[in-house]
């Protein structure tokens, strides 16, 4: 791989759009993950020809192209492994139409989730994957990872509310996938394609999304068990009962410990906390809903069950949800809160013994982990709490991880359910899809003949995440973990 | 060999930070520059490298950490808790150590023009400027660029070329570039305070947006950390460049921790009076009062200069020439 010519990436996207010193590129070398790489240089296109110009200027020298929004994957994504062009999307940030009429919007990459939704709240709708880092996630992030959030259950993902995009190739053509209309019946539906992609086979320039209304009523419930497995069943049953719930959220008794010793919320002292919302139109329809939840979660011995239609309610009974992840941050001074095994999928009926087995595994291995997430989408997420500075506890993770994951597809899970791959997962989704990988590097091949953009991720990551790139955190001897 | 002994104490909560990024957003300097680099996430990723020596100290690496306003916004909003600014702090009294040069959002004294007043050890509410040598410096472990110094300076020795958060060319560069850009329309610049009109911000933008594609929103907005901490020539030069108005939007005085809102609205008064004098409308230069999470303040003011700048009769005063 070349080292690009610096003045020549100055003329297409501007002096003032390109940094390459040490500082910038050690900070764009890193995400919200566990590693760090270092890029060559680092542009911020403000215009669509001018990502056409890098990416064929990019091909024609077999440079590394690496897009990326705000850098808060959590897999190691947009980390620049074999150095390369960080693409900073972030430059491209307008919404370029809201049509109302049509029911769609089009927007750049670079747009922030939160700034979409409060352009859109004044004409009553929203966009809903939203995932927990809307204040900072990019559209073209989100596309990316096929990310969702807390309400996912009933709105799903990326993938369902993207209609169409359009991309820049690896040889610097522009060309626009799917459509504006919330049909489309022919051909291969490319756009679909890129959706969960990370950036291995096209630079997202625009998306064309569809928003659903805002809600006029929200409410929401909690339901303490003192077993798992009755959250589980619950869990289950819920989904099972045709109710539709806007949020169903799983806290295990980790995470709950976490929460009270950090911020002393006063959560119950039981084995597991289920949130459960409805939203809608029309108050009795979503009375029907919560009543149904609320009958369930009693039915499995939910005890200090409470609803409420108050936001300030809603806000207090969120609190523990909300403070989680934080509070995992905090749970021991000398521990850190990684970013390891951080999301899977299983069916709904499996929750209750996946959350049991990230606890045995962890106890096994002598880290700790937490097992919550959305559970009413069959999400869930775990952080491993461990001592960076011993490489002892790294081996741990690293088994651990590893059995993990071997549980999940042991009862027909997937390695991701919204963080998507990008480098620590790697090995686990190679595990799952081994048949895929080949029919899979064809596709990327089809899209990206020389493999310039993002290498090093999905399925061309290492087989060991360990040694995939280089870890950020230091041992106690002063070595790389 | 660099031992950055104050910095290793942090080395656990350096460890904290998860790099989630959610202080972005409520940092000024990210948000003039949009570089993930300037962000508190940023500065953090520097300086753990640093300690870790995985990054070499120099000007460029060493300065990210002066180019901090002291706001404290992005230790608040942290998730993980880490104690961003004690770790700032720090780290420049680490990097002072080494006696490698920095540059920062520091102000910087002229000693040709410091006449040792010593009015601005008086004010600077950080203890930040000390005397030596016949003139007063700048400690850049201790400055936070509040700006208070340069207000007092009587024989205007004390610069902030990045008070705003961004350089002052660059700031000069996309005025020029917006006045070229709207030739035939009534040209606002607006100077805001990040902390009152965030909310306002965020709606004004969007209202821009359905109305009109962002670049041909009628007025140039530039965010500044504290509407105290700019300089009266600022807004002479968007005049001179052809601005036909300049908006200083402020907090309310009782919300201001650092008496910005007062320091502003004097400097805009002094500035309106010279217009006065000099025989133009000083009504093309205004302040604005907009409290923290009033989301119609910022816009209501914009569109009511606007609609001044706009209204018959004006068409004079607005081509004036500075």
């Amino acid at each position: 791989m070349n080292p690009p010519d610096i003045l020549e990436l100055k003329k297409i996207v501007g002096e003032e759009n390109l940094r390459d010193s040490k500082a910038d590129l050690y900070v764009y070398g890193a995400d919200a993950s566990v590693y760090e790489g270092k890029a060559f240089v680092v542009v911020k296109p403000r215009t669509i020809p001018a990502v056409q110009e890098l990416m064929a200027y990019a091909d024609k020298n077999s440079i590394p192209v690496i897009p990326r929004g705000s850098g808060s994957g959590m897999c190691g994504q947009t980390v620049p492994v074999k150095g390369g062009i960080v693409l900073d999307m972030k430059g491209l940030n307008r919404i370029l139409e809201v049509n109302v009429n049509d029911a769609y919007c089009r927007v750049e990459p670079g747009v922030v989730d939160d700034d979409l939704n409060r352009a859109l709240s004044p004409h009553g709708f929203f966009y809903p994957p939203t995932p927990a880092s809307s204040r900072i996630a990019t559209i073209g992030g989100e596309i990316g990872n096929n990310a969702s959030g807390t309400r996912s259950v009933k709105y799903g993902a990326a993938r369902d509310s993207v209609l169409g995009m359009k991309v820049v190739l690896a040889n610097g053509d522009c060309v626009n996938l799917g459509s504006r209309t919330r049909v489309a019946s022919s051909g291969y539906p490319l756009e679909r394609l890129m959706i969960g992609s990370e950036g291995t086979l096209a630079v997202i320039v625009e998306a064309t999304l569809k928003f659903v209304p805002l809600p006029k009523f929200r409410c929401m419930g909690i339901a303490n068990f003192n077993k798992l497995e009755q959250a589980g069943d619950a869990i289950s049953e819920i989904i099972a009962s045709g109710c539709s719930p806007s949020m169903l959220e799983l806290i295990d008794k980790v995470a709950i410990t976490a929460v009270n010793q950090s911020m002393n919320l006063g959560l119950p002292d039981v084995e597991a906390i289920l949130l459960f919302e409805a939203d809608g139109m029309v108050m009795e329809a979503v009375d029907f809903e919560i009543e149904k939840a609320r009958e369930i979660c009693a039915a499995h011995q939910g005890s200090g069950i409470e609803v409420s239609y108050d936001a300030k309610e809603r806000e207090r009974i969120f609190a523990g949800r909300k403070k989680l992840f934080p509070a995992l941050s905090r749970y021991r001074e000398y521990l850190a809160s990684t970013s390891l095994a951080d999301d899977m999928a299983v069916p709904f009926s499996r929750m209750a013994d996946t959350a049991r087995k990230i606890h045995e595994t962890a106890d096994k291995h002598g880290i700790i982990m937490t097992a919550y997430g959305h559970c009413g989408a069959g999400c869930m997420h775990t952080k491993i709490l461990m001592d960076t500075t011993k490489g002892a506890q790294w081996e741990a993770a690293r088994e651990a991880i590893a059995e993990i994951y071997e549980h999940v597809r042991s009862v027909d899970g997937t390695t991701s359910a919204e963080h998507g791959i990008g480098m620590s997962k790697a090995p686990a989704f190679k595990q799952e899809k081994h048949d895929l990988l080949d029919l899979m590097r064809s596709v990327k091949k089809a899209f990206d003949p020389k493999g310039i953009l993002n290498p090093g991720k999905l399925m061309d990551a290492p087989d060991d995440w360990m040694s995939a790139a280089r870890l950020r955190y230091v041992t106690q001897e002063g070595k790389d973990a | 060999m660099l031992e950055f002994k104050r910095l290793k104490a942090w080395e656990i909560a350096l460890n904290s930070c998860i790099r989630c990024g959610y202080c972005y957003e409520h940092c000024p300097i990210y948000r003039a520059t949009g570089w993930e680099s300037d962000a508190p996430r940023g500065k953090l990723i520097i300086l753990h490298g640093l300690l870790h020596r995985r990054i070499g100290l120099t000007t460029d690496t060493g300065s990210k950490v002066f180019q901090c306003l002291g706001c404290g916004q992005c230790e608040k909003a942290c998730s993980s808790g880490v104690p961003l600014l004690d770790i700032f702090q720090d780290a420049r009294a680490d990097i002072m150590d080494t006696g490698i040069e920095v540059k920062g959002t520091l102000a910087e004294t002229d000693p040709q023009k410091c006449v040792a007043c010593l009015n601005c050890l008086r004010v600077c509410p950080h203890e930040a400027r000390y005397f030596q040598d016949g003139i007063v410096l700048t400690d850049p472990v201790k400055c936070r660029g509040c700006g208070s110094c340069v207000d007092t300076c009587s024989a205007g020795a004390i610069k902030f070329e990045t008070a705003l958060a961004a350089d002052r060319g660059l700031i000069e560069d996309q005025i020029r570039e917006f006045v070229e850009n709207h030739k035939n329309d009534k040209k606002l610049v607006v100077f805001s305070c990040n902390w009152s009109t965030y909310p306002g911000l965020q709606h004004a933008r969007f209202s821009a947006q359905e109305n009109a594609e962002k670049e041909r929103e009628p007025y140039k907005l530039f965010v500044t950390a504290c509407a105290g901490r700019l300089p009266m020539e600022l807004p002479l030069k968007a005049l001179e460049l052809g601005a036909h108005g300049v908006l200083v939007v402020h907090c309310p005085s009782d919300q201001c921790d650092h008496e910005g809102a007062d320091r502003a609205k004097a400097r805009i008064t002094r500035l309106r009076n010279f217009l006065s004098q000099a025989g133009m409308d000083p009504e093309r230069v205004r302040t604005a009062e907009a409290p923290r999470l009033d989301t119609k303040a910022f816009s209501s003011a914009v569109s009511d200069f606007l609609r001044y700048l706009g209204s018959p009769g004006k068409k004079a005063a607005t081509g004036d020439s500075v």
